[in-house]
């Protein structure tokens, strides 16, 4: 593998047009892990802020944070934090970041409920420069962009859960809610958010964590 | 590219290619502490170093991301040759077992008690949470960083480490620690791939897509032309030897039904060919152009797709015996298919390949029909167990090389006389021209009792004459490696009001995979280990073992006793929830006591007559007893939250010390010139402490320190024949071997020290710390002086004890497991609140690695009950081929209360009155947790894994 060293956000983006197959290469246990194999990688660690910190309102948390800095950060809203829980090793959290655990849009995200349900703001640098979107529509896929940081609105309260065989397999479901938004996550078949029942909204498929019908009846009791 | 970076407090340059794993590079610039256990999934902790203060797995940092970084290995720890507190602390602990990652978790400990000096049980979960153990639990973790704690407060360790026994004996039954444990935990050059030379050559293996399939033509033109690559051997060019790879006594009760490469695919993962080569790289583009053509067939994938009318065959081929062949077996080989495989049967183990049907036997005593009759209630159900991996952290690998005309193996094995056998077989050599050395074993449970990649790598290291290294990947660990035998267990249990069982009837049908390693044995031991822990008149047993096209099943740790346990203890359970009794007193009423005579044995020889016993030592009622006291049996705990259900179950074991009348020992005792012993054991030491147990066997009766004393084990050049450590051998016949050398010895020492002081023998005893001592002139002579003047140019030679030991005698272990499980009747969420784990070992000679090894047997059973599964799709390949997908219990799965009790009961044919401890631990908990859920929620779940989706099922949820 390739990897790049941007030296400027720019230069990152540019990388990333000049070769569309590359990846962002953040904490590494998505890029780096088992399995996966990429011709080039642009190496985001020294461009990319990962700083924890408050403004008036808001809570500002740089893409490069990692898992346990986030869980460990007082300044990170609380469900953030249970979030972050959800990933179940040391080693993985210390390594592991906010941007890189969104950017992939997985079902099985440790952060994708938590991110969802407290609907914060996600900074993008793309070709056209810095773009803010909402969680929502970077989840859905509107937007591609390399992932700069998220706001999130003060004194957010929730809660996080997940269901899985072990704390270390791929959670069945998952699902948090903040301050009244719900979200959920299935393996194998998406994410929702909204209203509590928004898990309705799924279209559950069976795999080896569980049957479509096992996840569906899980979400309805989840809260 | 170089980078410059701080390690272990030193400067230092690495070198590697830009995107080089820091794990590999780390590795080759001698930091050997820094294994690789999971091919960089970031599971299993074996690469964890401190990198710029943070606890990471090596194996995902390119080597471009460590410039000016700080890192830390397990090296740092040590001074000198010196290990720290914590290590000392993990080895007088009992944690420091198979010890692959053992040096990666003394540095995950030292950096947690350095930044919490005052670190509790969460603390030191929160740092484990990374780490994958499966050979000693987690328990004893909490102790280590406990022991730590009280050394730096007070200058000695105030907590019972282990239980103390015999107390007259000096080491025997006391707490010492590993002989190789600061070796192991400082992370040494001890495994197999520490050995591989720079100019080694890799073998890597072409494997079949399909499950089923013939390979109808494959063309290596390609392969063999390209540089670097030494040679490449299909079903077209290897030996016509028939064998199979099951590690067991010669002859074997398993069908010889391959050879080294097939014609005939019969799994996903099947060898295809074999490719060597200079690199991994060039390897693996030799194996891409391989053209191989495949003619897929209908696989078999279950016991009932290979019992059902008109079922694909897996094996076809012509049927040979070398002993009792049936009179029709001209006939029956008519409709052979002669461009199969044959399958050669040593002695008939009732198999009949046309039905798909690898093995077969049954037996029993009395009359099951007449004690159904007589029975107020009767449970008929069947139970079904899944196919769990073993998971050693040292996935399967061999080196090897050609040295003054012999092959010279290193494996990670538990038979080094069973490899040299069957290597020699398929090289077509004779045994002495092959040495094997068995190397540490970083993970074994029965997984290396098979030969499955040292046969492969023997052949192609004997051709090509080069040197050879293989290790399988992880993927291949669980598609190409030894799992449990599935099972389908029928039980019809019949008992009357007053708890009295009246008959049993077990009807075993077992999945051995596409060969037939351990087809007999395994399902076998389904009721050989279990039938006989009961009172019973009238009990019998049919087995059938089917081929199939899953992934190969063989040797695991508990062998076939798990899955019979789970279904008869399931069983008692039900029987007694029917009858509206205590299972408990039931399973009192019902179980066999000492001086009770097994007439069941009878029908559970292994192919043949087996010998009735009585019942020798037997602590399972003490265990009974205590366990039900220490959870509280009969006492129904409540939840405040009232979906949270809490129930109980406990589960009655035995299990076997080796294989009386087949298993054989042997070992020698040298006296040095200086004064000191070195023991030769053919015992393959896996971890679990059969070398030390052999230090203190010499020491206790010559009577010296353990510092004195050095082991060899395992190695078939300087160490006489042992069949090998399986079937809970170890302690029982290799250590008993080890003690019948050492009181040869002892007999030999006072023999010379007679003729030496010309005194009599009788007036001559060892003292300690290493003399002889005249009783009747009080003169003493040293153990040095000894030797010296033995091995003098006038001496009568070298002092050399020689023991061997066999028996027609049974060790039987018991044992008593009880669980505490709260149930989420809501979410099937299932938590082990409490498990308790209560076995008598007769004399634990080791007893802090005695309890790690029962905590190490229980998560492993606990995660075969709820949580392993190796699933397959229709096709029969395997989908969880990573940890992540295939869902190993870590330290977040074990119990919140968790204990080992070791019942001190002396047996009177072990060595120093000892039984063995770790296989036994693994039959408890599927019926234990089984039986608390019905407890709890009053479903059974008769399948494993038992998950939350079907428990939800059976409360009708949805």
């Amino acid at each position: 593998m390739k990897i790049h060293n941007p030296k400027s956000l720019e230069e990152a983006v540019q990388l990333k047009k000049s070769y569309p197959e590359a990846v962002y290469f953040a904490g590494g246990t998505y890029v780096y892990s088992l399995g996966h194999d990429f011709a080039d990688a642009i190496d985001i660690s020294r461009v990319v802020r990962n700083e924890i910190y408050h403004t008036m309102n808001h809570v500002h948390i740089g893409a490069m944070a990692t898992l346990e800095k986030i869980l460990l950060s007082e300044l990170s809203p609380l469900i953030l934090r249970n979030g972050a829980k959800l990933c179940p090793s040391l080693q993985q959290r210390s390594a592991a970041t906010i941007g890189g655990n969104i950017a992939q849009r997985r079902d099985d995200g440790y952060l994708t409920a938590a991110v969802l349900a407290s609907e914060p703001v996600i900074v993008l640098m793309t070709e056209n420069g810095r773009l803010e979107v909402s969680a929502d529509d970077y989840m859905a896929g509107k937007y591609d962009g390399l992932i700069l940081e998220f706001i999130f609105r003060k004194n957010l309260k929730g809660d996080v859960k997940r269901i899985g065989r072990t704390s270390h397999m791929h959670m069945a479901v998952s699902g948090a809610e903040c301050n009244g938004v719900y979200a959920y996550t299935a393996s194998s078949s998406g994410f929702a958010k909204g209203g509590k029942d928004s898990w309705q909204d799924i279209a559950f498929e069976s795999d080896s964590l569980g049957s479509a019908d096992y996840k569906r009846y899980l979400l309805s009791v989840m809260f | 590219m170089e980078i410059r970076c701080k390690l272990n407090g030193r400067n230092a340059i690495l070198k590697g290619r830009e995107d080089e794993r820091l794990r590999n590079v780390l590795y080759r610039y001698g930091c050997t502490s820094v294994r690789d256990s999971d091919d960089a999934e970031g599971f299993t902790g074996s690469d964890t170093i401190i990198f710029n203060g943070s606890l990471m797995y090596s194996n995902l940092i390119p080597l471009c991301r460590a410039e000016n970084a700080e890192i830390l290995t397990a090296e740092s720890l040590m001074n000198g040759r010196e290990i720290n507190d914590v290590q000392e602390a993990m080895i007088a602990a009992g944690v420091v077992q198979s010890a692959y990652n053992s040096p990666a978790m003394a540095l995950v400990l030292t950096y947690l008690l350095r930044i919490k000096p005052e670190a509790d049980k969460n603390d030191v979960r929160r740092f484990l949470s990374g780490m994958f153990i499966r050979d000693a639990g987690y328990e004893n973790f909490y102790l280590a960083v406990k022991l730590v704690q009280e050394k730096r407060k007070y200058g000695s360790y105030r907590s019972e480490i282990a239980p103390s026994f015999r107390p007259e004996l000096s080491v025997i039954g006391k707490p010492s620690g590993k002989i190789d444990g600061k070796a192991l935990v400082s992370g040494e050059k001890l495994f197999v791939e520490d050995r591989v030379t720079p100019d080694s050559y890799v073998l890597h293996v072409l494997r079949s897509p399909f499950a089923h399939a013939w390979v109808r033509s494959i063309d290596t033109s390609k392969a063999e032309a390209l540089d670097g690559v030494e040679a490449v051997y299909t079903a077209f060019n290897i030996p016509d030897v028939y064998y199979m790879q099951a590690g067991q006594g010669n002859p074997e009760p398993s069908p010889y039904d391959r050879k080294l490469i097939n014609r005939k695919v019969r799994h996903q993962g099947d060898r295809v060919a074999a490719i060597v080569a200079c690199d991994e790289e060039t390897a693996m583009k030799a194996a891409s152009l391989i053209d191989v053509v495949y003619e897929p067939l209908e696989p078999v994938l279950s016991v009932e797709d290979a019992m059902a009318e008109g079922a694909p065959l897996v094996h076809n081929g012509v049927v040979e015996y070398v002993s009792g062949a049936p009179e029709n077996l001209d006939e029956y080989n008519k409709s052979a298919d002669r461009n199969e495989e044959k399958v050669i049967y040593q002695f008939p183990l009732h198999g009949d390949i046309h039905k798909n049907i690898a093995a077969a036997a049954h037996g029993g005593i009395g009359d099951v029909e007449k004690g159904f009759a007589e029975a107020d209630a009767i449970v008929d159900e069947t139970y079904r167990t899944s196919q769990p991996q073993c998971t050693p952290l040292e996935p399967h690998v061999c080196f090897g090389h050609i040295e003054n005309g012999r092959l010279v193996l290193n494996a990670s094995t538990q038979v080094p006389y069973h490899v040299r056998r069957i290597v020699a077989r398929v090289c077509q050599i004779p045994e002495h021209k092959v040495h094997v050395i068995k190397e540490k074993v970083g993970g074994g449970y029965g997984s290396k009792q098979d030969i499955l990649v040292e046969d492969l790598l023997g052949f192609c290291v004997w051709k090509t004459g080069k040197p050879i290294y293989y290790r399988n990947t992880r993927a291949e660990e669980f598609y190409a490696n030894s799992t449990r035998h599935p099972m389908r267990i029928r039980v019809k249990m019949g008992g009357k009001r007053d708890g009295t069982i009246t008959a049993i009837y077990m009807d075993v049908r077992a999945n051995t995979g596409p060969y037939g390693n351990h087809c007999l044995t395994v399902p076998m031991n389904a009721s050989s280990k279990t039938l006989p822990l009961f009172k019973v008149d009238n009990m019998y047993y049919d087995l059938i073992t089917y081929y199939t096209n899953c992934p190969p099943a063989g040797a695991y740790q508990g062998y076939g006793a798990p899955k019979g346990y789970f279904a008869i203890g399931s069983a008692l359970g039900e029987l007694a929830m029917k009858l509206g009794i205590d299972p408990l007193e039931m399973a009192k009423k019902n179980m066999v006591e000492e001086g009770y005579m097994l007439e069941i044995l009878r029908g559970l020889g292994e192919g043949r007559e087996g010998a009735v016993v009585p019942v020798g030592s037997c602590g399972l009622a003490q265990a009974l007893d205590k366990g039900a006291e220490m959870i509280g049996w009969g006492h129904k705990e409540e939840s405040e939250d009232p979906d949270w259900k809490i129930g109980k179950g406990f589960a009655m074991i035995q299990q076997g010390s080796g294989l009386p009348g087949l298993d054989h020992s042997n070992c020698q005792v040298k006296l040095l010139t200086d004064g000191t012993f070195v023991v030769l054991s053919g015992g393959a030491d896996l971890g679990t402490g059969l070398d030390t147990i052999s230090a203190k066997c010499v020491s206790e009766i010559l009577k010296v320190p353990m510092e004195n004393v050095s082991v060899v084990s395992g190695d078939t050049d300087s160490c006489l024949f042992d069949t090998g450590a399986y079937a809970s051998s170890g302690t029982y016949f290799s250590a008993n071997a080890s003690l019948n050398a050492a009181k040869d010895l002892k007999k030999k020492m006072l023999q010379e020290a007679a003729l030496q002081l010309n005194e009599n023998e009788e007036d001559l005893e060892l003292r300690s710390p290493g003399l002889i001592y005249s009783t009747k002139t009080k003169r003493v002579l040293s153990y040095y002086e000894l030797s010296h003047t033995a091995t003098s140019g006038s001496g009568r030679g070298a002092l050399i004890g020689t023991g061997s030991f066999t028996t027609p005698n049974f060790a039987i272990p018991y044992g008593a497991h009880f669980a505490q499980v709260a149930v989420n009747v809501k979410t099937g969420e299932i938590k082990v609140q409490k498990f308790y784990a209560l076995q008598d070992a007769g004399t634990p000679i080791n007893p802090e690695l005695a309890m790690c090894q029962m905590y190490g047997a229980v998560m492993k059973s606990i995660g075969h009950t709820l949580y392993e599964d190796l699933a397959l799709d229709k096709d029969g390949r395997c989908l969880t081929t990573t940890f992540t997908d295939y869902g190993v219990p870590m330290i977040q799965e074990a119990p919140e209360d968790f204990r080992s009790v070791l019942i001190d009961i002396n047996d009177e044919y072990g060595p120093f009155g000892a039984k063995s401890i770790s296989e036994i631990a693994c039959n408890g908990a599927a019926p234990a947790i089984a039986m608390a859920i019905a407890d709890a929620t009053g479903v059974w779940v008769r399948s494993w894994p038992i998950t939350g989706e079907k428990i939800l099922r059976e409360l009708g949820r949805f």
